[in-house]
């Protein structure tokens, strides 16, 4: 043993428990009887040549006759820090030890524990710069062992990386065996958490895995076809008394071949905490989620597929623990999917539910969202959206206000590019709501100007500061009433910002405000505390600066005070002469545009 | 307000708030109770002291971590690899006032400061050679061919693909 920590207990100070420490740390501990005189706890300390760090806190004053002291030179040599913490003897404790003064490089005065936090940290700066987005499946990978190539710097570096278990506990599997069964010895013991990445790889390393099932603390397998699964059973149905994170994917269903499953059975992963799995089947029962504090379920189906919604929610109801629910086209193969009640998560920090629009809406009926709760909603339609249906709104309960962040979002952005995002912020929680079409994915731009009514319908109790929208060309029809109702709904915006296709006129005009008569006053204007306008994409003709120099002459009529910042972007459609004509045409504008916006900003994209 | 006095006998009075970032000086007070004494610092030199302090006076009143801080909000800290801006400006001093803060850092359990320092020194390694990390902080390359060649063989087993 080189590392010692203890805290808050009796040690015994003794050659035998201390000589061969390179590191001791005692934290409120006790000397042992019979009492430890100073001039032996000197005398110990003197033989402890290999101490390189040495921590004392509230340890001294347990030793007899301390106070006497004792006028000792005790040389340390490998001595590189010493840290006392009992207030009045700081000084006479220092002054009985020579402290060799270190002349190495600077850098080797920090200690391991330092220089294995930094090896730490140095390889999840490699994990952060992964391109790894929320909805992926799988997690990203944050266990490859960067810091390795640190050890090629030095001799102290390697031994520090050699020696401490902490640093070979968390590891990638790629495809050698030779690198796990190096991990599992230098891991000396500890628990682990494995990450795999190649099918063979995993199957290979059964045996190991089973034999060392006792410290299995995270589990993720690599990606698998159904047919792969059955033979990792072996190690699956083993017990794996701690393991607290389990992630098996399996890909889309073989309509063939049989659905793969776990046995969730409590013997089995008693202390299984987090539990990722993808197109599997799941037995929805209290054995394999009561204890949860994180379930993704993606394209999982019930195993019971009688399951019905009543059942699925009593069991739900019974997960206290959980923080974060996943589940992503697992309701749609639930049975009779009526029954309404209210289920109680009060753990609950984040909900992901990707299904049927309306299935979505008709789940978070039924579950208690607190104003903490993150929401990623993601609602399907299969069929032809028609005149008559319900667009982000289906994904919503009937109840808004079940939904407390409708109410207290203060950021929203629109994305119409394709399918329909909505993202809306507040200072505690945030939602987002995505539409997707897996009838005509094109079907759905069609609609974009309705997608903004109810965009407006659903926040229109928020007090909206910052809003972004961002649309496809010509996605949305000239009425006018589409803009002047979104900009109603939120007379505290601040921020606006508009990617709008080519046809601008609306919102100009709309920002002019609802009512053109000379007598216009400020209880007809929109956005009356708007101070940044953003518009990009500005289609460049003869008339462009014209109605935007209409727009903002008729807000100031109304008496509203200058925007602080104004940027426009104008687009040519790639006509050189056009792009030479707006740089020659703009600049006479800034001075006027600038009595109703203090900084003018504009450009081409 | 509290003394302190570092390990060439500079003193500094300092707000109780401020000390008391540091989880050590905060234990320190908690045991001895309400007094005058002052705390000596011996592995703390003045010049680092001051700085310390600057860090610990900026950042007066945030949250503390928690002393039994659970393991997800330790990942949380470590997980993030972002320095602030002012705790950036702050950080960039010499290599040796770098480590010397972090040894101080250490000593006084300062986490937060101790991961400004950390992540400092993590990101100047990052996108280095070996060779090119023994230059920067004046490292003596001490393997013989043979343990240089193991330490590459175990590299190359991790990244097997």
């Amino acid at each position: 043993m080189r590392f010692l920590r203890l805290s808050h207990i009796t040690f015994s100070w003794e050659p035998i428990a201390v000589s061969n420490l390179r590191f001791l740390h005692l934290h409120k501990c006790q000397s042992s009887e019979p009492p430890l005189h100073f001039e032996t706890f000197l005398d110990v300390l003197a033989i402890c040549v290999e101490l390189e760090e040495l921590r004392l806190h509230m340890f001294i004053s347990t030793i007899a006759h301390w106070r006497s002291g004792a006028e000792r030179d005790i040389s340390l040599p490998r001595l590189q820090k010493l840290v006392v913490g009992d207030v009045p003897l700081v000084r006479q404790i220092s002054g009985t030890l020579a402290i060799r003064p270190y002349n190495g490089p600077t850098i080797h005065r920090l200690p391991d524990e330092i220089l294995v936090y930094i090896f730490k940290i140095f390889s999840r700066m490699f994990a952060s710069d992964q391109h790894w987005h929320e909805w992926d499946v799988q997690p990203p990978r944050i266990h490859a062992c960067h810091w390795m190539s640190l050890m090629l710097v030095c001799r102290r570096w390697r031994e520090v990386g050699r020696a401490y278990p902490i640093l070979w506990q968390a590891i990638d599997i790629e495809s050698n065996l030779q690198w796990l069964q190096l991990a599992l010895d230098r891991s000396q013991g500890g628990a682990l958490e494995l990450y795999f990445h190649s099918y063979p790889t995993t199957l290979s390393s059964i045996p190991l895995l089973v034999q060392e099932r006792h410290r299995l603390r995270k589990l993720l397998l690599p990606r698998v076809t159904h047919a792969d699964v059955p033979p990792l059973q072996a190690l699956l149905s083993t017990d794996m008394p701690v393991l607290n994170e389990l992630g098996v994917w399996a890909e889309k269903y073989d309509p063939r071949g049989t659905t793969p499953t776990i046995d969730f059975h409590p013997a089995h992963f008693p202390n299984l905490r987090r539990l990722r799995l993808s197109y599997m089947g799941f037995p929805w029962e209290p054995s394999a989620v009561s204890h949860l504090q994180y379930l993704h379920l993606y394209g999982c189906h019930s195993l019971d597929p009688a399951l019905p919604f009543e059942r699925f929610l009593d069991v739900l109801a019974g997960c206290p623990e959980l923080e974060e629910l996943r589940l992503h086209r697992f309701i749609s193969t639930i049975s009779h999917p009526e029954f309404e009640r209210e289920v109680n998560l009060p753990r609950l920090c984040k909900l992901v539910v990707g299904d049927k629009a309306s299935l979505v809406g008709l789940f978070l009926s039924s579950v208690s969202i607190h104003a903490h709760t993150t929401l990623r909603l993601t609602g399907w339609i299969d069929s032809p959206v028609g005149t008559d249906r319900r667009l982000l709104t289906s994904i919503l309960p009937k109840n808004r206000g079940k939904l407390p962040v409708l109410q207290s979002a203060t950021k929203i952005s629109f994305d119409g590019c394709g399918w329909f995002n909505i993202r809306a912020t507040s200072p505690h929680a945030a939602i987002t709501l995505r539409l997707r079409s897996s009838f005509d994915p094109d079907d759905l731009e069609t609609y974009t100007g309705r997608a903004l009514r109810e965009l407006t319908h659903i926040f229109r109790s928020a007090s909206v500061e910052d809003l972004d929208i961002n649309l496809l060309p010509n996605t949305v029809d000239g009425d006018i009433e589409v803009w002047e109702d979104l900009f109603a709904a939120f007379p505290g915006l601040r921020a606006l910002h508009v990617l709008p296709g080519q046809e601008v006129r609306p919102i100009w005009r709309a920002l002019s405000g609802r009512s053109f008569p000379l007598d216009e006053d400020v209880a007809h204007a929109l956005c009356p505390a708007l101070q940044d306008l953003s518009m990009e994409y500005l289609w460049w003709d003869n008339d462009a600066m014209g109605f935007i120099m209409e727009s903002l002459r008729r807000r100031a009529m109304r008496g509203l005070p200058k925007l602080a910042s104004l940027d426009l972007s104008f687009y040519s459609g790639d006509d050189k002469a056009a792009d030479k004509e707006l740089a020659y045409m703009i600049p006479f504008y800034t001075d006027h545009v600038r009595t109703y916006a203090a900084k003018f900003d504009w450009g081409i994209p | 307000m509290v003394l302190l006095v570092t390990s060439d006998n500079e003193q500094f009075v300092v707000d109780k708030e401020v000390a008391e970032r540091s989880v050590l000086i905060k234990n320190m007070l908690e045991d001895v109770g309400e007094s005058d004494q002052p705390i000596p610092l011996p592995n703390v030199s003045s010049s680092v002291l001051k700085k310390v302090l600057e860090y610990c006076e900026h950042h007066r009143g945030e949250p503390l971590p928690a002393a039994d801080a659970d393991a997800s909000q330790d990942e949380t800290r470590k997980r993030t690899t972002d320095i602030s801006e002012w705790d950036q400006k702050f950080i960039t001093v010499d290599q040796e006032m770098l480590f010397e803060i972090i040894l101080a850092a250490n000593y006084l359990d300062i986490k937060p400061l101790l991961d400004v320092g950390c992540k400092t020194v993590a990101n100047m390694i990052k996108g280095k050679t070996p060779e090119e990390i023994r230059k920067l902080f004046n490292i003596v390359n001490d393997f013989t061919p043979e343990e240089e060649a193991q330490i590459k063989k175990e590299n190359e087993w991790a990244e097997d693909r």
